[in-house]
């Protein structure tokens, strides 16, 4: 009888209960634990611990699995909102996005043909259309940010107090 | 209980497709039949690995909030139980990291409070007294386990989860389990004895 032996005992112990061993397996298991006191002292106190752990029952209360109940409807409710949001904030931004460019290529060819009737050269008159679209861009973002300083926590912040709007 | 409800609706699925379906469209339905359905397991899980009543207490409402927020990734190839204690695990392993960086362990020596819950059910006040002194030597060795150790005690003894299923959920080597369980059981001979179990 070497280490092995007593390591695949132990391991057809742990085995035999819930994964199953062979017919072999338990021939050979019987006989090694007939001759080793260690291996079948093992098994005798895992066969103890199972019978004492399973007589020790532990419940749930009715209350903890009706609060857990209301809480988890109440946060399913809350994501369906978010996303129902998220989803109306996306199909704003889609529309905006080809609003913008519909109006961006409608403003370019009018100013250009504005531009040939007035006899103005066009490098001014695209300046003043790129002027005209990111002006208010620009005026906003100058307003904001030294309100909105942009560091890590100061951001967060933000975005939580306008979560908090949100909601 | 829920496999007789969703068995009537479409038969040709399997209970874990149908859970991970119910779980994608966050049906509250479902979840609610899920909470009832294994309160109990995930409740005496979370007691075992925390040695709290109180801590397993939030851990398992924290646990289902966060089924709720994952359940899409839940692809039902696996049992759900396995998947619902790996939550819980990482529950209790975030919770523990809030509190402090250290070890599990440190959630039994930092929290006092009734581990276990232990039902009376002998007959006689004698044998009521005796069996509540066992039960009492039972969980002052379990409380003084390392709670590795109680856990893959819990997982195997308890929820019968096979030792590559307990390697998974815990993410540790099939070897490192068999070591845990092993060691485990031997920890708890001294009090088994004096407790005066004896082999059914």
């Amino acid at each position: 009888m070497n280490a092995s032996d007593h390591e695949r005992a132990r391991d057809l112990v742990l085995l035999r209960g819930i994964e199953g061993i062979s017919a072999g397996d338990a021939k050979w298991l019987d006989s090694h634990l007939v001759e080793c006191f260690e291996c079948a002292a093992f098994a005798e106190e895992l066969q103890l611990t199972t019978n004492a752990l399973r007589s020790m029952p532990v419940t749930a209360s009715s209350s903890l699995v009706g609060t857990t109940q209301a809480r988890v409807r109440q946060h399913a409710a809350d994501l369906r909102d978010r996303e129902v949001r998220l989803f109306l904030i996306g199909i704003s931004f889609c529309l905006g996005l080809l609003w913008s460019a519909g109006s961006m290529f409608i403003g370019w060819r009018l100013s250009a043909w504005l531009a040939e009737r007035l006899h103005i050269a066009p490098w001014a008159i695209a300046a003043g259309v790129v002027i005209f679209w990111l002006a208010p861009a620009v005026a906003v973002a100058i307003a904001v940010l030294p309100r909105y300083p942009m560091s890590y926590h100061s951001r967060a912040d933000w975005l939580a107090r306008i979560e908090e709007n949100l909601q | 209980m829920v496999a007789t409800a969703f068995s009537s609706l479409v038969p040709m699925e399997t209970e874990e497709a149908r859970i991970a379906g119910a779980l994608r469209r966050r049906d509250p339905d479902v979840l609610d039949a899920l909470i009832a359905q294994y309160q109990h397991r995930l409740l005496r899980y979370l007691m075992h690995l925390t040695a709290n009543r109180a801590t397993a207490e939030d851990l398992f409402q924290e646990t289902w909030m966060r089924v709720l927020e994952k359940g899409h990734l839940y692809d039902g190839r696996s049992r759900f139980v396995t998947w619902l204690l790996a939550i819980a695990h990482n529950v209790a392993i975030d919770h523990l990291r809030r509190r402090s960086p250290a070890s599990l362990d440190e959630m039994q020596e930092n929290e006092d409070g009734a581990p276990f819950e232990v039902p009376d059910v002998r007959p006689s006040p004698f044998e009521q007294a005796a069996a509540k002194q066992e039960s009492a030597q039972l969980e002052a060795a379990l409380q003084q386990l390392p709670a590795i150790f109680r856990e893959v005690l819990t997982l195997r003894i308890h929820e019968q989860l096979k030792l590559e299923e307990i390697a998974k959920l815990i993410h540790i080597p099939v070897a490192t389990v068999k070591t845990r369980l092993y060691r485990g059981v031997m920890a708890l001979r001294p009090a088994l004895k004096g407790a005066g179990h004896e082999r059914l």
